[in-house]
């Protein structure tokens, strides 16, 4: 058989003398066009274009981080320009005079509320006639406002005389026929709680405006006895308002004098540097126009702006400038001492305990305020004595301004500040309450599904809760908006929850509403990381614990969950991220107020509002010019936010990627 | 012990009603959860969806879709009526009635016609953004994955480009609203003083000026925003493709590129439709970014005119109106209950939108793992 097969396996044979002129196949590779050097095949065409691609995706993202930076970093010698310029010129002294100043407004508004309010109290229904007899007025001002600016145009004399007369005669005819129903008609369009006034009130407000018409439209008498009864019968009340009123005085005079002299010298230094500025460009520009030989035209025009600029460099003597400021300063110290021992004795001469108690609360506030500002006046005191106009401002400085500064307040026309803090503890204090709320509920819900929940209970929930982490975050603020902040405010005014530190809430946006909507946001990341991490247990363990007589909860609970804390950790800490880079939400819904949250309220810091570093960035984007200070402190910001959330993601990256292995 | 006791039977414990609680508490959290979300669902949908239609034929509202929005003008009569009408039928009827009494006229913002220009809006900028993100994430993540090795230097390319799928939006916004919006090239006859760097070519200049607010700005943002979820998604369904197939196409004497041509990509394009859908779903619901760079408040026209009248680089050019920026819009509004209809419309038409994307994209990535099991 096997010769057979052999017979048929004819090899044909090569004849050997035959000369071959094909070379050895080579293994290298197909054969493509050779140009300069390189071989370029089909293959090599693709491979370039897709690496291409790939490089560029990376350079793009490159790209981003060499952009912030650059950015962002030529903030900080900018910013240490406007800072020693503030301080040269007096306005970092003027700032701490009106910190005292905006303690007392602080301390004078409480008070004035408490006296209002004792007044309502005591003469509720006079103080609303008088209130509603004053709208009634402003609301005539309005509907003849066209008649009353023809008036006032006339020149003095008998056509003025005459007008004068019909006018008056005009408003007596609207006014008298006018019933109580319209003149509540016309007046619910300005006061919306029109309907808490009383009806005696209502009534003697009608009597007056039915008195201003008889009265020729002017304002009867009758309005200005009330006045004078209740501040007599108000006392002592009245007298200690009075002296507080007038122990701030010299302060404002102060806060005056110094504002109008330093901001003139901080206008001049900033007008001189953009002028240098502008001189040094328009040189360059000179030099390369002689270098280009431009036009003669061209050259002329820059070299007459040249001179112009020149020109309106304004020389001025800083050292001359402040020598006033510290002239006015020097009575600080008395001022301020008379002031803190006025406030205290008008303090004394006021009851401890009022008959109404909101008011006494009230007073008890204002006198808190006043502790406060005698420990404000005192810290100031040392640094106003110790203030010297020519310390220098370094970089460093102005690196620690940013970072540590505690007011950011942009398009001022005083001082524009930098400060990160409010920013920062909004953003730190929404992420956080909103974590208090999502970290049980998606902690929960991942132990729910991966443990106790059957196989098909579990394919329905899971994509439900993925479904979630779709929905907009404008969608999620508009129903923040429109929805939740007013069923938040009533429920905080509702006694049930009186309890609750915090409630009532006054501010309708605020750090509550943000971090519920957040909440929502957060827990479908936080939920679908926690499951995985729950699912990459060994399931040894569960068997074990399971063997040993455990129940399912106990094996959940004390054996699956700390074996993956560490991804659970990942999980929180990837939430945290998502929330404190979320902006739409916290744009719509916190509030807007770029200030530190009194944190002395305790757990009712989260009714006030607050901005964080992302919503400041979509809030002043429209404002900015660009390449000025401002747009660089808001690259500044995203530079912070950059490396906030780049960190947090590197770092579980790292450790999720650990525990999958 | 009598028959007709159970040995077996479990004896119910303080324990056991423990566990039942604990496990009842987990199962209130995760219910509540989802109750939530139909409760903000519902309470969205039972709002919007009136906006949606009308009392007469044919039914639907299209003028709430083919509109865009007007201004609502709010007036009373003389005996104390409330009137409402969009800004254009008002002069009309104005016209018709000059003796009418008008009392405290006022006017609400975007409180009238529809959301067309918005929704044509965000229709161009996520085609555009899809069209520059797919065409460079899908090749990059095909070098990746099938050209290039496992070497450390890839592999930190790979981890950098995941961490930069979690960096916050506003910082993409700031990035695209500086370089795109100030900083792109552009071919002027006039340089503007604020460019960065011009040089001459010919008779114009080619101007680092930017492009402004404009359709281009804005796709190219959201473009650079979901590039590295693309990839990622891309990447990983390539993966998925079993290396016999490769190996086989090898064997058989094909090159690189046929192998991938043929026996790689194929396999790999369901999984690629579904990371587009997921790039489509995460691009159309973002705000942050096209609000500095893409839109603007106040269009009349509807971007196709721009392309009839003034030519391809100004319809590229143009700022456009997009619904979710249009929705922060109507959110900023004073409260009245005239403007409300148009707000819920306009969210629950936002809603329905996206979510149906994410239902398309659960469901594609349901689909490709049943149906891909090597």
């Amino acid at each position: 058989m096997l010769r057979f097969r052999l017979l048929y396996l004819q090899i044909p044979a090569v004849p050997a003398d035959k000369p071959t002129n094909k070379p050895a196949p080579s293994f290298k590779g197909k054969r493509g066009l050779r140009l300069m050097g390189l071989n370029i095949t089909t293959d090599g065409v693709v491979k370039g274009f897709f690496g291409g691609n790939a490089y560029l995706a990376i350079l793009a993202l490159l790209f981003i981080c060499v952009f912030l930076l650059k950015s962002g970093l030529g903030f900080v010698p900018g910013y240490r320009v406007e800072l020693s310029e503030a301080r040269v010129s007096g306005i970092e002294l003027t700032n701490r005079v009106r910190y005292e100043l905006t303690g007392y407004k602080a301390l004078l508004a409480r008070v004035n509320q408490a006296f209002i309010a004792e007044k309502r109290y005591l003469f509720s229904d006079e103080e609303s006639a008088i209130y509603l007899y004053e709208e009634f007025e402003a609301l005539i001002d309005d509907e003849f406002e066209e008649d009353i600016e023809q008036y006032v145009d006339l020149d003095d004399g008998a056509e003025k005389e005459a007008a004068s007369v019909k006018l008056r005669a005009d408003i007596a005819t609207a006014c008298s026929t006018i019933s109580e129903k319209q003149l509540l008609l016309s007046l619910a369009r300005r006061l919306p709680d029109l309907k808490k006034i009383s009806p005696e009130a209502r009534q003697q407000a009608l009597t007056l405006a039915q008195e201003y018409a008889l009265n020729d439209a002017e304002t009867p008498d009758a309005v200005a006895a009330i006045s004078t009864r209740i501040s007599q019968e108000m006392g002592t009340f009245n007298t200690a308002i009075q002296r507080i009123k007038s122990a701030g005085k010299p302060l404002s005079q102060l806060e005056a004098t110094l504002t109008r002299q330093t901001e003139e010298t901080d206008r001049i230094l900033k007008l001189n540097r953009q002028t240098s500025g502008s001189i040094l460009a328009l040189e360059e520009g000179l030099k390369k126009a002689h270098k280009r030989d431009e036009p003669s035209e061209t050259i002329t025009a820059i070299e007459d702006r040249l001179k112009k600029s020149r020109g309106s460099f304004i020389e001025i003597d800083t050292e001359a400038l402040i020598q006033p400021v510290y002239q006015a300063i020097q009575n600080h110290d008395l001022i301020v001492d008379t002031l803190v021992s006025e406030l205290a004795a008008a303090f004394d001469t006021l009851p401890s305990e009022f008959e109404n108690k909101q008011v006494t609360a009230t007073i008890n506030e204002a006198r808190q305020l006043n502790g406060e500002l005698a420990v404000i006046i005192a810290k100031q005191k040392e640094n106003i004595n110790a203030w010297r106009h020519d310390k220098d401002v370094n970089l460093s400085n102005a690196l620690t301004a940013f970072f540590f500064g505690s007011e950011w307040q942009t398009g001022s026309p005083w001082q524009n500040v930098y400060g990160l803090m409010p920013l920062f503890t909004g953003s730190l204090l929404v992420a956080s309450v909103s974590l208090l709320f999502a970290v049980p509920l998606a902690i929960g819900a991942a132990l729910y599904v991966n443990q106790f929940a059957h196989k098909r209970e579990a394919a329905l929930i899971k994509p439900g809760i993925e479904f979630i982490q779709a929905i907009p975050s404008v969608v999620l603020g508009l129903f923040g908006v429109l929805v939740l902040a007013g069923l938040l405010k009533e429920w905080s005014h509702s006694p049930l929850l009186s309890w609750i530190p915090g409630f009532p809430i006054t501010e309708r946006l605020n750090v509550l509403l943000a971090a519920l909507l957040l909440a929502f946001m957060a827990a479908p990341t936080i939920f679908t990381l926690a499951e995985d991490a729950l699912n990459n247990v060994p399931k040894a363990f569960t068997e074990a614990s399971l063997a040993m007589g455990a129940t399912k909860l106990q094996t959940a609970i004390k054996v699956v969950l700390p074996a993956s804390i560490s991804g659970i950790i990942a999980a929180i800490m990837l939430g945290f991220g998502r929330v404190v880079g979320e902006t739409m939400v916290v744009l719509m819904v916190a509030g807007n107020k770029a200030k530190i949250p009194e944190f002395s309220e305790g757990l009712g810091v989260v009714g006030q509002p607050v901005h964080t570093m992302t919503s400041i960035i979509a809030q002043e984007y429209g404002e900015v010019t660009e390449g000025s200070l401002h747009w660089q402190a808001l690259f500044m910001v995203g530079l912070v936010l950059f490396t906030i959330s780049l960190v947090i993601n590197s770092t579980c990256q790292r450790v999720l990627n650990r525990k999958t292995r | 012990m009598t028959a007709s006791e159970n040995p077996f039977k479990a004896k119910r414990s303080w324990t056991q009603f423990r566990g039942k609680l604990g496990v009842g508490t987990f199962g209130a959290a995760t219910y509540f959860i989802l109750f939530c979300a139909v409760l903000i669902f519902g309470q969205i949908a039972y709002k919007g969806l009136p906006t949606f239609f009308k009392s007469e034929a044919p039914y639907v509202n299209t003028e709430f879709f083919t509109s865009n929005p007007e201004i609502l003008r709010v007036w009373h009569d003389a005996e104390g009526n409330k009137f409402s009408m969009p800004d254009k039928d008002f002069d009309i009827w104005r016209e018709k009635n000059p003796d009418a009494v008008i009392l405290d006229p006022h006017a609400l913002n975007y409180s009238a016609g529809g959301i067309a220009g918005p929704l044509v809006g965000t229709a161009l900028l996520v085609f555009f953004c899809m069209i520059i993100a797919l065409s460079i994430g899908i090749s990059a993540a095909i070098y990746l994955s099938e050209y290039c090795g496992k070497g450390r230097i890839m592999s930190l390319i790979r981890l950098s480009i995941l961490n930069l799928a979690g960096v916050p939006s506003i910082v993409f916004a700031l990035f695209g609203w500086g370089i795109f919006c100030h900083a792109a090239p552009v071919i002027v006859d006039h340089v503007d003083e604020r460019s960065l760097f011009a040089f001459s070519i010919g008779s114009s200049y080619l101007s680092f000026q930017g492009w402004g607010t404009s359709l281009l700005a804005g796709s190219c943002t959201l473009a650079i925003m979901v590039l590295p979820v693309i990839i990622t998604a891309c990447e990983e369904s390539l993966r998925a493709v079993p290396g016999g197939f490769r190996e086989a196409s090898f064997a058989l004497g094909s090159s690189q590129w046929q192998t991938i041509r043929k026996a790689v990509l194929p396999y790999a394009l369901p999984g690629i439709l579904t990371a587009t859908v997921l790039g489509i779903t995460r691009v159309a619901g973002e705000t942050a970014p096209i609000m500095l760079t893409a839109t603007s408040t106040d269009k009349t026209d509807m971007p196709m005119q721009a392309l009839q009248n003034e030519g391809v680089w100004a319809f590229f050019t143009q700022s456009v109106q997009a619904l979710p920026f249009h929705i922060y819009t109507l959110a900023k509004l004073p409260d009245d209950p005239l403007s409300k209809p148009m707000q819920n419309g306009a969210t629950f038409a936002f809603l329905l939108l996206v979510m149906g994307f994410a239902f398309i994209s659960i469901v594609l990535r349901n689909r490709v793992r049943k149906k891909l099991k090597w």
